[in-house]
C-alpha cells in the first residue's frame, strides 16, 4: 500500500546517494548544514564537554579550594566506597526494580491516552481534555505526595470514612511491600498526560492520506490503529524507549525522599538518594562524581545496546 | 529534562519543611562546623577563649539567677548604648549569607538599611543565598576565590576540610580575639564560652560566633488537647503512655503524637536521662546508643506506635495547624521554633519539662549547640582593616537591650515600629523592610537570647518557666570545643544511618532484638573513631 | 468513517471521564486551598479543600504585595521568551542538520550530543565557566549555560528524519538549498515538534530556580520560582531552621496560591501551541 511504497522508494533514494566523494567535495556540499550545528555544537563544548572535565574528581579527593589541580589523586577509592556498600547494591536493586515497573506500566500509559485522545470525534472535547491531562505534571512532589497522603493516608478520606463504619485497612502509604507500586502509580498520574504530548506530535506527522487510503480499503479503527498510526509512531516511541533506558538508573528523587520516612529506607533508597545521604551531604565530591560517571557508563551501554537492537529490527534507533 | 534544577529546588521544600526536623532532631550532633583533617584536634585546646565579661543591659524583669535568659515583659524604657562611636570605615563591609524568608528590599529603597548604614559608619552589603542552596553556592565561591569580607561558616552543612580551608583563605583572628584582648568588643566578649568554643579551629580563633539559644528541643503541646487527662504534667513513662492512650481517637482523626519518630525519642531519652550524645566518665566515652536509657526510650517510643499514638502519616507540613486544631496533641520543636510558636500560635501552647520515666530515671535536658557556626574575615580584607570589621560585627551582637539592638532588630523608632504601653508594633514599612533584611543579618551575627515577645507578657512568663525548669536538667554536651575528624567526614551518613534505623525500629519494621547489631554498625561505621578522636582531644585538654 | 459502537463509545467516555476528574479535582483542591483563610485552615487541620467556607484573595494579596512578584514574574517572562526562541533555534538548526544523511561528521556530532544527554558537569566547573565568561549577576546566567538539551534535539532530528524523503528530493532537483529546505520543508511540516520541543523549553526557562540562585547574587534580578519559593520558605519553614521565622501564614494556602500564580502563564500560552497538535499536517503533503 501507499506506505510500504512510500517506504522502498525511499530506500532506493538512499541508495542511490553519492559515494565515495573526497572530504572538500563534502565538505562543499555540506557547509550550510555544518554552519547550522555550530551553534549547538560551540554550546556542548564550553558548556558541557569543558566543565565536564571537572570529572576528573571522581578519581580525585577534591576540596573546592583546593581546586582540581590542587587535589590529591585517589585513584578508584571514590568508586571503591560506593561498590563495595552492601545498602548501595540495595539501593541499586530498588531502582531497577521502580525503573522495571515504570518501564512495564508508566511507559505505556501516555501512548495509550494520546492515542485514545486521537481516537475523539469531537473536537471540543478532545480539545479540552488534552489541555488538562498535562496540568498534573506542574505540581511539585511535596504537593502530589500531600494530596496522596489526604486521600489515601492513614488519616486520609478513604481509611478516615472506613474508620467511622469501624473498618480497619492498613495504611497504603506506609506499605513497603506496595510502595514500589504505589511510586509507579504517582508517576503514571503526575506525567502521564504530559507524556502524551509527544506521541501526540507524532501522529500528527502521520500523512493524513495513509488514513483515507486505508479508509477506502474498508479497514474499520482497529485495522487503522494497527497499520497506520502505530507504525507511523513506532519510530518515535522506539527512540523514547531508548532515551529512557538511558536514564534508568535515575528515578525519583524527590519522590523518594518524601517518603523515606513513611516506608523507610530500605524500600525508599535508590542510588540518587544513597549518594545525596553518603556523599553529597558530607561534602564528598569524588564519590558523588564517581557515581554519576558510573550512571552514565551505564546508561550509555544501554543505549548502545538497545540501538544495536532497534537496528536488528530494522529501525533507525537514535543514531545509525 | 533537567533533573539536577529540579532536585535542587525540592531539596529546599524538603528541608524547609520535612529534613530538618529530622537533621536536628538527631540531637544535632554538632561539634561545631570545624574539625581537623589533619590532626588539628591536637592544637584546640592551648587556646585561652575570649574572656566572658557581661555586657551591660536594662534589668530584666524576671529572674536569671538559674542561667535563664534575660526576660522582659515590657520593652526596657532606658536603653544601654553599648557603643560609642560608628565602627566603620566609610566602605563596604560585604558578606555571604543565607535567608529563609523573602528577599528584602533593594539596599536603595531600604530606610533600614540606610539608618544601619548610619550607625555603623560602612556600607553594608549581603549576598544572601536562598535557603538551602547555602553549601552550593560557598563551595563556588570559595572555588572561584571571589570571597567577600566576611564568610559565614554554618555547622552540619558538610563543609569539609573547613580547618585547611580556613587557613588558606580566612585571617587568623586569634590575636584579636582570644583572652583578654576581645575587651576591646564588648559586646563580642557577652557572647559566652558555649558560642565560641564552637568557632575553635587547630587550636585558633578563625571566626566570631554567631550566638543562637542554647537551649535545646522542646517537647512542644496544645495544652487544650491535654485538658481531659489533667494537663502534661507526668509522673512515670508509664504515666504518660496510658494519658496519651486515652486521648487516641481514631474516629475522630485525632492522634495524640506528631510523626516525628527520631525526634520524640530524643524527647524520652531526656525522661530516662540518657546523656547528650555522648556520655564522659573517666575519661572515656560512651555514644548514647551503647546507652541502656537511650534503648529505654526508643522502646517506649516503639510501645506507643504500636498503640497507634502517632498520627498515621509521616512527612507531614501542616502539624501546626493540626495541633491548632486538636488533631495533633504534642510535637518537637528547636527552642526558637517555641520562640517563634510563642509569638504566633494561637493556641493554648505548653511544654512539658522532662520527668522521671522510671523511679531511678534522673531526667535530663539537652543543652543545644549555642551558636549557629562562626563567621570568618577573608584574607583578601587588609590585615588593617580587621579591627574595623570586628568593630562592625561588635556592633550588631548587640544584646537586648541596647540602642544598637533596636536599630538592628527593630529599626527605627516611628519609621519602623512604634512603641506604645512598653510593647513594640511593626509599622507596614517595619514589617516588609526589617525582619527580611535582620534574618540574613542573623546568620552573619546574633546576639545572645533574650525574651521579649511584644504584647504577650504571658507568654514571655511560660518560656521563662520552662527554662527555670529544665536548667538544673540542663545537660551540656561533653564534646563541644573537641573535634573528630571522622566527625566531619560522616556525620552526614552516620545521621542517616542512625534516624533511618531508629525510624524503622519504632515502625516495627526492624525489631528490637537487631537494635546491639545497628550500634555496631554504628560504632564500626565511625562512632568509635569519633569516640576515640575525642578521647584524645578531651585527654589533651 | 464510520461511528463506533454504543459499547465502545460508553467505555470511552467512562474513562476519559475518570481521567478528566482525576486531573481536575487536584487543582480544584489546589484553586480551593489557595482561597483558604486562616482560621479555616486550622478548622480543617490544614488540609487542602476544594470549596473554601469564605473564600478569601489573603494569600495572594500577601504574595502579589511589595512587588517582588510581579517585577519577577516579568523577569521570568523575559527570560521565557528570549531563552526559548534561542533555543529553538539553535536546537532545530542543529536538529536539521543532523537529520540529513550522510553530512560529513554527522555521526560524531550526533554522539557528541547524545553523550551529553548521559554525563553532568559538576556544579563548580559550570559555575566557573559561567564567571570566567563575565555572567554573573546577568541574565544570560539563565539561557546560555542550558541553552541547548541533548533531549530536545534528538527528538526534533528523529521528526525531521520521519518527514518523506521525496520531499526533499524534489526540492533537490529544483536546485534548492538546505537553508531553503529547512525553512521552506522541514519547518512548516514540524510545527507539532517544534510546539512541543518549545514548551519543554519554555516550561524549563520558567522553573528556573537554581541556576538563579547559584548565578545571581542581586535579589532584585530573581525569576519567579525563586521568589515564590521563599514564600513557601517562609510559611513553612522555621521547624529546625536557625532563625525564628513568622509565619503568618497559612502554609497550605499559600504554597497553593504559588502553585497557582506559576501555573497561570502556563494555562495562559497552552491553547496556542495546542493548535498544532491536534490535527495532521501532511495531509497530501507528497502530492504538492
Amino acid at each position: 500500500m501507499v506506505a510500504s511504497t512510500a517506504a522502498a522508494r525511499a530506500e532506493v533514494l538512499v541508495d542511490t546517494r553519492p559515494q565515495r566523494r573526497t572530504i572538500r567535495d563534502r565538505l562543499k556540499r555540506d557547509w550550510t548544514l555544518l554552519a547550522l550545528c555550530v551553534p549547538g555544537v560551540l554550546y556542548f563544548v564550553v558548556f558541557f564537554y569543558v566543565p565536564l572535565l571537572g570529572n576528573v574528581i571522581a578519581f580525585k579527593d577534591y576540596a573546592p579550594f583546593l581546586g582540581i589541580n590542587g587535589s590529591p589523586w585517589v585513584g578508584l577509592e571514590n568508586f571503591a566506597t560506593l561498590l563495595e556498600e552492601p545498602e548501595f547494591w540495595s539501593a541499586v536493586s530498588n531502582t531497577l526494580q521502580i525503573t522495571a515497573l515504570q518501564l512495564l506500566l508508566y511507559f505505556p500509559a501516555p501512548i495509550a491516552l494520546a492515542l485514545l485522545l486521537n481516537s475523539l470525534v469531537g473536537h471540543r472535547v478532545k480539545r479540552f481534555i488534552q489541555s488538562v491531562v498535562y496540568l498534573p505534571h506542574f505540581l511539585s512532589w511535596v504537593v502530589v505526595v500531600a494530596m496522596f497522603q489526604q486521600v489515601i493516608g492513614g488519616a486520609g478520606t478513604v481509611s478516615g470514612f472506613l474508620n467511622t463504619h469501624g473498618i480497619t485497612i492498613g495504611n497504603l502509604m506506609s506499605n513497603p511491600d506496595t510502595f514500589k507500586l504505589l511510586v509507579t502509580a504517582q508517576v503514571i498520574w503526575k506525567d502521564c498526560g504530559w507524556g502524551t504530548i509527544i506521541f501526540l506530535a507524532a501522529i500528527t506527522a502521520i500523512d493524513m492520506s495513509h488514513y483515507e487510503a486505508a479508509a477506502i480499503d474498508g479497514a474499520d479503527w482497529k485495522r487503522r490503529l494497527w497499520h497506520v498510526t502505530l507504525p507511523g509512531i513506532r519510530s518515535v516511541v522506539l527512540m523514547m524507549l531508548i532515551l529512557r533506558l538511558g536514564d534508568i538508573l535515575s528515578v525519583g528523587f524527590e519522590q523518594m525522599v518524601l517518603q523515606r520516612d513513611a516506608v523507610g529506607a530500605g524500600a525508599a533508597e535508590v542510588i540518587d538518594t544513597y549518594v545525596y545521604y553518603h556523599g553529597i551531604r558530607d561534602g564528598d565530591w569524588g564519590m558523588s562524581t564517581a557515581a554519576g560517571l558510573m550512571k552514565g557508563l551505564i546508561g550509555a551501554a544501554l543505549i548502545y545496546a538497545a540501538n544495536k537492537l532497534a537496528h536488528r529490527f530494522g529501525e533507525q534507533g537514535i543514531y545509525r | 529534562m533537567s533533573s539536577t534544577m529540579s532536585r535542587r529546588g525540592f531539596l529546599g521544600l524538603a528541608i524547609a519543611g520535612v529534613t530538618v526536623a529530622g537533621l536536628s532532631a538527631c540531637g544535632g550532633e554538632g561539634g561545631g562546623a570545624a574539625g581537623a583533617k589533619k590532626g588539628g584536634a591536637e592544637l584546640s585546646k592551648k587556646l585561652a577563649l575570649p574572656t566572658f565579661t557581661a555586657a551591660k543591659i536594662p534589668t530584666p524583669d524576671l529572674p536569671i539567677d538559674a542561667g535563664q535568659d534575660p526576660a522582659y515583659l515590657k520593652y526596657p524604657t532606658e536603653l544601654v548604648k553599648s557603643v560609642a562611636t560608628p565602627p566603620g570605615d566609610g566602605k563596604k563591609v560585604t558578606s555571604l549569607t543565607q535567608t529563609w524568608d523573602v528577599a528584602p528590599p533593594a539596599p536603595g529603597q531600604s530606610a533600614y538599611l540606610q539608618e544601619l548604614n548610619k550607625a555603623l559608619g560602612a556600607e553594608w552589603d549581603m549576598n544572601i543565598v536562598v535557603g538551602d542552596g547555602y553549601p552550593d553556592k560557598f563551595n563556588a565561591i570559595i572555588a572561584s576565590d571571589d570571597l567577600p569580607d566576611l564568610v559565614w561558616f554554618p555547622p552540619n552543612q558538610g563543609l569539609q576540610r573547613v580547618p585547611e580551608l580556613l587557613a588558606a583563605k580566612f585571617h587568623d583572628l586569634t590575636s584579636y580575639l582570644s583572652g583578654d584582648a576581645i575587651k576591646k568588643y564588648p559586646n563580642l566578649a557577652n557572647l559566652g564560652d558555649v558560642a565560641w568554643k564552637s568557632a575553635v579551629t587547630d587550636g585558633k580563633l578563625y571566626g566570631v560566633a554567631v550566638a543562637y539559644s542554647k537551649f535545646g528541643q522542646v517537647f512542644l503541646v496544645n495544652q487544650d488537647y491535654w485538658q481531659p487527662v489533667g494537663g502534661t504534667n507526668f509522673t512515670s513513662a508509664d504515666d504518660f503512655f496510658e494519658k496519651t492512650k486515652q486521648l487516641l481517637d481514631v474516629k475522630k482523626n485525632k492522634y495524640p503524637l506528631e510523626p516525628s519518630y527520631v525526634n520524640h525519642v530524643h524527647m524520652f531519652s531526656h525522661w530516662y536521662g540518657a546523656p547528650n550524645t555522648w556520655k564522659l566518665e573517666g575519661g572515656k566515652l560512651t555514644h548514647q546508643y551503647e546507652t541502656q536509657e537511650y534503648f529505654a526510650a526508643l522502646e517506649l517510643a516503639v510501645k506507643c506506635f504500636q498503640a497507634n499514638l502517632f498520627w498515621p502519616d509521616p512527612a507531614l507540613a501542616t502539624i501546626k495547624d493540626k495541633v491548632a486544631n486538636g488533631q495533633i496533641g504534642a510535637y518537637v520543636e528547636s527552642f526558637p521554633g517555641f520562640l517563634n510558636d510563642a509569638k504566633t500560635q494561637k493556641y493554648n501552647l505548653g511544654a512539658i519539662v522532662p520527668f522521671a520515666a522510671t523511679p531511678s530515671s534522673k531526667p535530663v535536658y539537652n543543652a543545644g549547640l549555642g551558636s549557629v557556626g562562626f563567621t570568618a574575615i577573608s584574607n583578601k580584607v587588609d590585615k588593617a582593616r580587621i579591627e574595623t570589621l570586628l568593630g562592625v560585627l561588635n556592633f550588631m551582637a548587640a544584646p537586648f537591650g541596647t540602642e544598637e539592638y533596636q536599630l538592628v532588630n527593630f529599626g527605627v523608632e516611628g519609621t519602623h515600629f512604634t512603641k506604645k504601653d512598653g510593647d513594640l508594633t511593626f509599622t507596614d514599612k517595619g514589617r516588609t523592610e526589617v525582619p527580611t533584611t535582620q534574618q540574613p543579618i542573623s546568620f552573619v551575627i546574633g546576639s545572645p537570647s533574650a525574651l521579649f515577645l511584644p504584647g504577650q507578657p504571658e507568654r514571655t512568663k511560660l518560656i521563662h518557666e520552662f527554662e527555670t525548669k529544665v536548667a538544673p536538667m540542663l545537660q551540656q554536651r561533653v564534646t563541644t570545643g573537641h573535634f573528630s575528624d571522622t566527625f566531619t567526614q560522616k556525620s552526614g551518613e552516620l545521621s542517616t544511618l542512625a534516624s533511618d534505623s531508629i525510624v524503622d525500629f519504632v515502625t516495627g519494621r526492624k525489631p528490637l532484638s537487631e537494635w546491639k547489631s545497628f550500634v555496631k554498625k554504628y560504632m564500626d561505621k565511625g562512632g568509635a573513631a569519633m569516640k576515640a578522636e575525642y578521647e584524645a582531644s578531651i585527654a589533651k585538654g | 468513517m464510520e461511528r463506533p459502537t454504543i459499547a465502545g463509545r460508553t467505555l470511552k467516555f467512562l474513562v476519559l471521564t475518570a481521567i478528566t476528574v482525576a486531573v481536575l479535582y487536584p487543582f480544584g483542591l489546589a484553586l480551593g486551598t489557595s482561597l483558604m483563610g486562616r482560621a479555616e485552615s486550622i478548622a480543617n487541620g490544614g488540609a487542602y479543600v476544594l470549596f473554601p467556607s469564605k473564600p478569601t484573595f489573603e494569600a495572594y494579596a500577601v504574595i502579589l504585595s511589595g512587588g517582588a512578584v510581579t517585577r519577577s514574574v516579568l523577569i521570568s517572562i523575559g527570560i521565557t521568551l528570549a531563552g526559548t526562541a534561542l533555543s529553538l533555534v539553535c536546537t532545530v538548526f542543529l536538529g536539521y542538520a543532523l537529520s540529513r544523511r550522510g553530512m560529513l561528521g554527522g555521526k560524531p556530532i550526533l554522539l557528541m550530543v547524545l553523550a551529553t544527554f548521559l554525563f553532568t558537569p559538576g556544579m563548580i566547573p559550570s559555575y566557573l565557566m559561567v564567571k570566567e565568561l563575565g555572567m554573573i549577576d546577568t541574565y544570560q546566567a539563565l539561557i546560555v549555560p542550558v541553552l541547548v538539551n541533548a533531549f530536545n534535539v534528538v527528538v526534533v532530528r528523529a521528526f525531521f528524519q520521519n518527514l518523506p524523503d521525496e520531499l526533499f528530493e524534489a526540492a533537490k532537483m529544483d536546485g534548492c538549498s538546505e537553508w531553503r529546505m529547512l525553512w521552506r520543508i522541514a519547518i512548516p511540516l514540524s510545527k507539532a515538534v517544534i510546539a512541543v520541543v518549545g514548551l519543554f523549553y519554555a516550561v524549563s526557562y520558567w522553573n528556573t530556580f537554581f541556576n538563579a540562585i547559584l548565578y545571581l547574587n542581586d535579589q532584585s534580578m530573581h525569576p519567579i520560582q525563586v521568589v515564590l519559593r521563599q514564600f513557601i520558605f517562609r510559611g513553612n519553614a522555621a521547624a529546625g531552621s536557625d532563625v525564628a521565622i513568622v509565619r503568618d501564614l497559612p502554609a497550605s494556602s499559600v504554597q497553593m496560591a504559588v502553585l497557582v500564580i506559576a501555573l497561570v502563564p502556563i494555562l495562559l500560552v497552552y491553547p496556542f501551541l495546542q493548535k498544532y497538535f491536534t490535527k495532521g499536517v501532511l495531509t497530501g503533503a507528497i502530492k504538492g
